[in-house]
């Protein structure tokens, strides 16, 4: 296991640049997911790790070596697929001997490691099966124990879980992390499912159109998007433009074409002057609902509910803002405080939230 | 499930078909009809004619046809002039199959990789000779094989020969031209199954530190063993029973089987002896078609999907 760092790396098809500009460092024993949309560019990064692509501009350099032009075979990486892509014609402990038997290694040393390998995805009653004989969840674990057995420079998750049903996924990737842990193995996970990347990652860099937008641990990335991108893509939001009226120390305040005046005390916009147009933006779970005659001295949004999804723990209100703008509380259905107050479809209601939960995006 | 039987058992896909189309349903004895009554009279009437031909004893002398016999098998056995012409044919048949399999599998490969336009300028390329009828081929390479031939100046204008290259009417130019006239049929055959191959398993392959020849050894060429036992079964059972390029391109020098049969029943108008060499050659190729289905069943074992 090493470090991983991109050093402005670029990949160009022609004209199309996946990939621009891309710095990225992942730490010894790291677990870093790419989390993105389809076609940002996510998966060119892993490629380029693996050696599976060369970058038109840049370095990619494992610890302290440059691994330009080092062919995929001769990089110790360790891949894992999101469609396993075990060798079928080969028995669960021959596709996890395949890398240690390539590197020449003698057969008594594969057969400890394999088996060691495979009691630690709790296969080691398996061995002897052919791939098409598991089950999907058994298959992929031989894909993590193939990979992981050669000891990986970086262990390369690509949508490993994504053909897997949401119970299974859910498991694997506790799995997976307890794995990861135990060997210490430096990973980059791609997914294009938040929540995933949420639970398992010690940091996540969103990716969009070939650029990180940020790079941070799941509950920086949440708690303060520093963009509108990964505003949006990371979580629920309600969001509304408006225009700066005053910054200083203390925050900004900002009005909107309604009329309503949102203030914010979170990490001050040095950059930001009155007049400059901005996004607010505030945690569907941060804010709360009031009826609409109890005018809360802070952020207040008047609105009408719309919808009402009962979720056990949790309540979703949807509620029709200014201009039509949809709104989301998240109310935690929990003894005591707000959640007691149970609203209906058609009632008018006020979205309330306190500054310190207003995040501002200039424009 | 389907997909893997097609590999071992072709007329498993048929009966699948019908089975689905319910065995009692009036469509399903309509579509067999027709097919049915072709092969019996055209293919299983006149075999069983030849085999009930070549028990019957014959005087080429008298021209008399008599009562039972198998003197004309014991002939073909003992003689080690007829043994000859069948080792003769088997040797062309397996050397065309070995030369099939070396020049089609890298272009099989690159088919089965590709996509697009460049797919179907290949696959055009590749099926195009058969669009040209075969005695045409044939005569072709006659031309290009001839002391006089192309070849040959080519070949001495450039030193590496001294005289007229002496290759047509010898078994090499009936090699050359059947391995020409079968090559698609293992291209085919081979390509499809190539591409069956998911191509993420030559990347896990090469992540876990295989390069490229091992990646062929380990991989493709053991998942395309199905591919190569179709091809091989198809040129094999074709060189062996192919009759107008020897007929063409031996000059009557040597024998095989096909010319052996065609000299016996329309030269010395032998039928009952034609029809036991005839005989023979089936039992030949029929032996081959099952020596190959027994190799794809235990390759396709492992691919056995669980349903």
């Amino acid at each position: 296991m090493t470090s991983i760092t991109l050093r402005k790396v670029s990949k160009s098809y022609g004209a199309f640049k996946a990939l621009n500009n891309v710095d990225l460092s992942v730490a010894r024993g790291e677990l870093l997911s790419l989390l993105g949309p389809s076609g940002c560019g996510k998966t060119t990064m892993l490629r380029l790790i693996a050696g599976l692509l060369d970058p038109t501009e840049g370095q990619v350099v494992f610890g302290d070596a440059v691994m330009n032009g080092i062919p995929p075979h001769k990089r110790n990486v360790g891949l894992v697929f999101q469609n396993y892509s075990l060798f079928p014609h080969m028995t669960v402990f021959q596709n996890v001997a395949f890398g240690l038997r390539m590197r020449g290694i003698d057969a008594k040393t594969i057969k400890s490691d394999v088996m060691q390998m495979l009691e630690m995805v709790r296969l080691s009653d398996q061995a002897d099966r052919y791939p098409s004989q598991l089950s999907g969840g058994q298959q992929q674990r031989v894909g993590l124990a193939r990979a992981l057995v050669i000891k990986p420079a970086v262990l390369l998750l690509d949508e490993p879980f994504g053909a897997l049903d949401k119970k299974l996924r859910d498991s694997m990737q506790l799995e997976l992390r307890q794995l990861q842990q135990a060997l210490m193995v430096t990973s980059i996970f791609v997914t294009h499912d938040q929540e995933e990347a949420l639970t398992i990652s010690d940091r996540i860099a969103v990716v969009s159109d070939g650029r990180v937008e940020q790079i941070d641990t799941p509950q920086k990335l949440y708690e303060a998007p520093s963009t509108r991108f990964v505003l949006h893509f990371v979580g629920a939001s309600n969001a509304l433009e408006g225009t700066v009226t005053r910054s200083d120390s203390s925050g900004v305040a900002v009005q909107t074409p309604h009329g309503l005046t949102i203030r914010s005390s979170v990490r001050p916009q040095v950059g930001l002057s009155p007049g400059d147009g901005v996004l607010v933006a505030c945690r569907p779970e941060k804010a709360w609902l009031t009826p609409a005659d109890e005018v809360y001295a802070g952020n207040c949004v008047p609105g009408t509910v719309k919808g009402e999804v009962y979720l056990g723990s949790v309540t979703h209100y949807f509620i029709d803002g200014p201009d039509g703008q949809e709104m989301r509380v998240y109310q935690l259905n929990a003894p005591g405080g707000r959640a007691e107050r149970v609203f209906h479809v058609g009632e008018r209601v006020n979205v309330a939230w306190g500054d310190e939960n207003t995040l501002v995006f200039s424009r | 499930m389907s997909a893997t039987r097609r590999f071992r058992r072709p007329y498993a896909v048929l009966s699948d078909t019908f089975s689905r189309l319910g065995r009692r349903s009036w469509a399903f004895i309509l579509l067999l009809i027709v097919p049915l009554t072709y092969l019996v009279l055209l293919y299983a009437v006149p075999v069983l004619l030849l085999i009930g031909r070549s028990v019957l004893s014959y005087d080429v002398a008298t021209q008399v046809t008599g009562g039972f016999t198998l003197e004309n098998y014991v002939r073909f056995l003992r003689d080690p002039d007829y043994l000859r012409v069948l080792a003769t044919t088997l040797r062309i048949g397996v050397i065309v199959t070995i030369l099939d399999l070396v020049i089609g599998y890298p272009v099989a490969y690159l088919l089965a990789r590709t996509s697009g336009l460049r797919k179907q300028v290949l696959t055009a390329i590749i099926v195009s000779p058969i669009l040209v009828s075969i005695v045409i081929r044939t005569f072709s390479w006659a031309i290009v094989l001839r002391g006089s031939g192309p070849l040959s100046q080519l070949l001495m204008a450039i030193g590496l020969i001294q005289h007229p290259l002496r290759l047509l009417y010898t078994e090499t130019a009936v090699i050359i031209a059947l391995t020409h006239v079968y090559l698609p049929f293992m291209i085919i055959p081979l390509s499809t199954v190539i591409e069956s191959i998911d191509p993420t398993l030559e990347l896990a392959a090469s992540s876990l530190g295989a390069n490229a020849i091992r990646r062929f050894y380990e991989v493709i060429l053991p998942l395309s063993l199905p591919g190569i036992t179709a091809g091989c079964m198809l040129v094999l059972t074709m060189a062996v029973s192919g009759y107008v390029t020897p007929a063409m391109l031996s000059g009557n020098r040597f024998l095989v089987m096909p010319t052996l049969v065609a000299q016996q029943m329309q030269v010395l108008i032998n039928w009952s002896f034609g029809s036991a060499i005839a005989v023979v050659l089936i039992v030949v190729v029929l032996a081959i078609v099952g020596l190959f289905s027994a190799m794809t069943d235990s390759a396709a074992k492992y691919r056995r999907r669980v349903a």
